[in-house]
């Protein structure tokens, strides 16, 4: 499902060369649930934007389902992110102006062909998904950390994606909530095949997964 | 995706609210100074009316020291005929009205004009006592009937001549030959209508306008009228040229009358370069308006710029969430511009109401096209400066990987 092959990111500024990334080799099966762990600044949320697109590797080769991405244009990558991968981030990332069913209509928004009704059952749908089906004319500041991380969960599994890049969603909450948004998580992999790549710090939450992958100071130290 | 960003500028409408400020005045202001600028340019569409080339105004001047006015009366009548029967001149002409090219207001009745139906406010009549050669002087076109001539002597009434705009004013699509009006207190006869004139200019509108015949000239055409002073009672002494003049003629009358009127002299003004003159006049506060406009425009430019960037910065991070979920750089770029397009609607459609007020309460007293291209201009001019501003920003905020601009807050 998604292949690194060697890949390295280096961030160049006019005094510094920084290594983010160094000759990360993984191989992520479909529906695999890993979670990569690694102390701060070890590249683990880099790594995530590689995979997830938002960042472009300096070195090396990336295969997503069989594509190899890193030549595409900016409409064809913004199309497969749209398609294939949600996201979810540590600080939620909810627009504060939007209510919570705007919020989540969100990916559908630039997905061709799908009607407002379409997207208001659809993001309805994924809320009910994570429990919030009675807060849809909530704005995010009328919520708690943990509802609005259910929220981007719901924004995340709205456009039904096959991959899903969660970038410590526990972290900004405490363990009950955290354990319950990696119940969701988990259920996403179990029911629906998911594949998921989760950075994490918390080790309890990690062992959940179906493997850990180990990052220190850019590299992978599996 | 429109009605999405719509609820989004809602939503966020307080925080937008000095920006439609910002945008409301703004157009208000560029309505204002378009209205005027607009205006004058227009009025260029209607032609002058009247000949103004190979024109000039004539003022004597008694240097002379006398007071015997019957020696005076005869020098003028003396200088009169000598610059008539100068060679190059035709006639002369005499009006008695504010002059050519005057920005200041025309004299007007003292009292409304009338006819049997129709009161015409008099401060809307420009009046012109005219002397029975200013038609020829002026080349002014008779569209019905004639213009003053000594067979009016014989008439009972004092006879007027109305400009088209002012006929129609009075008496419609009917005939208005032979018809009464009364002109303060006085039942003149129409004789006639001759063309729409601008007296006070080409950039200003045709004004009605009636030409009364001076009834003092019966017997001497150019001698009552003249006071003792030197000066012409407000009369305007108007001589119409051949077109062939050589460059000193108005150097070798002016020296030749100096010689053969000891006493007295004479000063020739083009009317050519009165109209100069009054273009420059009125051309200088409007490039005065133009650089007010200027310094408008880029102070809106500015404002608009400075605010617009801190806004789509402020949004950099919304960016980056944007593009995770799906959008191109392009949808984002686009969103920006649909925003504050919108927004700009909104600053714009109050200022629509407002403007849409004057062509109703005639408060310039211009044509409504006047006020409807002013405001379509001032319109297009603020869509146009948001345009500009929003441009850049959005344009440099999509520039970044959306990871880093997921982490910007």
């Amino acid at each position: 499902m998604i292949t690194l092959k060697n890949l390295e990111k280096v961030y160049q500024t006019d005094e510094i060369e920084t290594v983010a990334l160094s000759n990360i080799n993984l191989e992520i099966e479909k529906g695999e649930f890993v979670s990569v762990m690694g102390p701060s600044g070890c590249g683990k949320s880099t790594l995530l934007n590689m995979v997830g697109l938002l960042d472009v590797p300096t070195k090396g080769r990336l295969t997503i389902d069989s594509n190899e991405v890193e030549e595409w244009p900016d409409k064809k990558l913004a199309q497969f992110r749209n398609r294939k991968l949600g996201f979810i981030f540590q600080s939620f990332h909810l627009i504060n102006d939007l209510p919570v069913l705007d919020n989540v209509e969100l990916p559908l928004l630039y997905r061709k062909g799908i009607s407002g009704k379409e997207r208001s059952k659809r993001a309805l749908e994924a809320l009910k998904k994570v429990g919030l089906s009675a807060r849809t004319k909530h704005y995010p500041s009328q919520l708690s950390g943990g509802q609005k991380q259910r929220v981007a969960i719901a924004r995340a599994i709205v456009g039904r994606p096959d991959i899903i890049l969660a970038d410590e969603p526990t972290g900004n909450l405490d363990s009950k909530m955290g354990g319950e948004i990696m119940e969701i998580l988990q259920n996403l992999n179990k029911n629906e095949n998911t594949t998921i790549l989760m950075v994490t710090h918390d080790e309890q939450l990690a062992k959940r997964t179906n493997r850990i992958v180990h990052l220190f100071d850019g590299m992978q130290v599996n | 995706m429109k009605i999405f960003i719509l609820k989004r500028l809602l939503r966020g409408g307080q925080k937008r609210i000095l920006l439609i400020v910002e945008l409301f005045f703004s157009f208000i202001a560029f309505f204002f100074i378009l209205t005027f600028i607009i205006g004058e340019i227009d009025n260029t569409k209607y032609p002058l009316g009247f000949d103004y080339k190979n024109l000039y105004k004539v003022d004597i001047d008694v240097t002379a020291q006398t007071d015997d006015m019957d020696v005076v009366m005869e020098n003028f009548r003396n200088i009169m005929r000598y610059v008539r029967a100068y060679p190059g001149t035709q006639n002369f002409g005499r009006c008695q009205s504010s002059f050519f090219f005057m920005k200041e207001g025309y004299m007007n009745p003292s009292k409304p004009l009338k006819s049997k139906d129709i009161a015409v406010p008099s401060n809307l009549v420009n009046q012109i006592l005219a002397s029975d050669e200013v038609a020829e002087v002026l080349n002014l076109k008779l569209l019905e009937g004639r213009w003053f001539s000594v067979e009016d002597n014989a008439s009972k009434n004092r006879p007027v001549v109305l400009t088209q705009n002012l006929k129609e004013r009075m008496f419609g699509s009917e005939n208005a030959l032979g018809e009464i009006v009364d002109y303060c207190g006085q039942q003149c006869i129409v004789v006639g209508v001759c063309n729409d004139i601008k007296h006070k200019g080409d950039y200003t509108q045709p004004e009605l306008t009636i030409f009364i015949r001076n009834v003092d000239v019966e017997d001497l055409p150019y001698e009552t009228w003249m006071c003792m002073s030197g000066s012409f009672c407000g009369q305007n002494l108007l001589l119409k040229c051949n077109a062939d003049l050589p460059a000193s003629f108005e150097e070798d009358l002016t020296r030749k009358v100096a010689v053969n009127f000891p006493g007295y002299n004479i000063k020739l003004t083009s009317m050519e370069k009165i109209r100069q003159k009054y273009i420059r006049s009125t051309w200088a506060p409007l490039v005065a308006i133009f650089l007010v406009i200027s310094a408008l425009f880029l102070n809106v430019l500015f404002g608009l710029f400075g605010v617009l960037w801190y806004n789509i910065s402020q949004r950099t991070s919304e960016i980056g969430l944007r593009m995770a979920v799906g959008a191109s750089k392009g949808q984002v770029y686009r969103q920006f511009v649909h925003e504050m397009m919108l927004l700009t609607t909104v600053g714009i459609v109050p200022g629509i109401i407002a403007a849409v007020q004057f062509p109703f309460l005639g408060l310039f007293q211009m044509e409504s096209r006047v006020y409807v291209f002013a405001m379509i201009a001032a319109a297009l001019i603020i869509y146009a400066l948001v345009a500009i501003c929003v441009i850049l920003p959005s344009f440099r905020a999509t520039k970044i990987q959306p990871a880093h601009a997921l982490h910007e807050e």
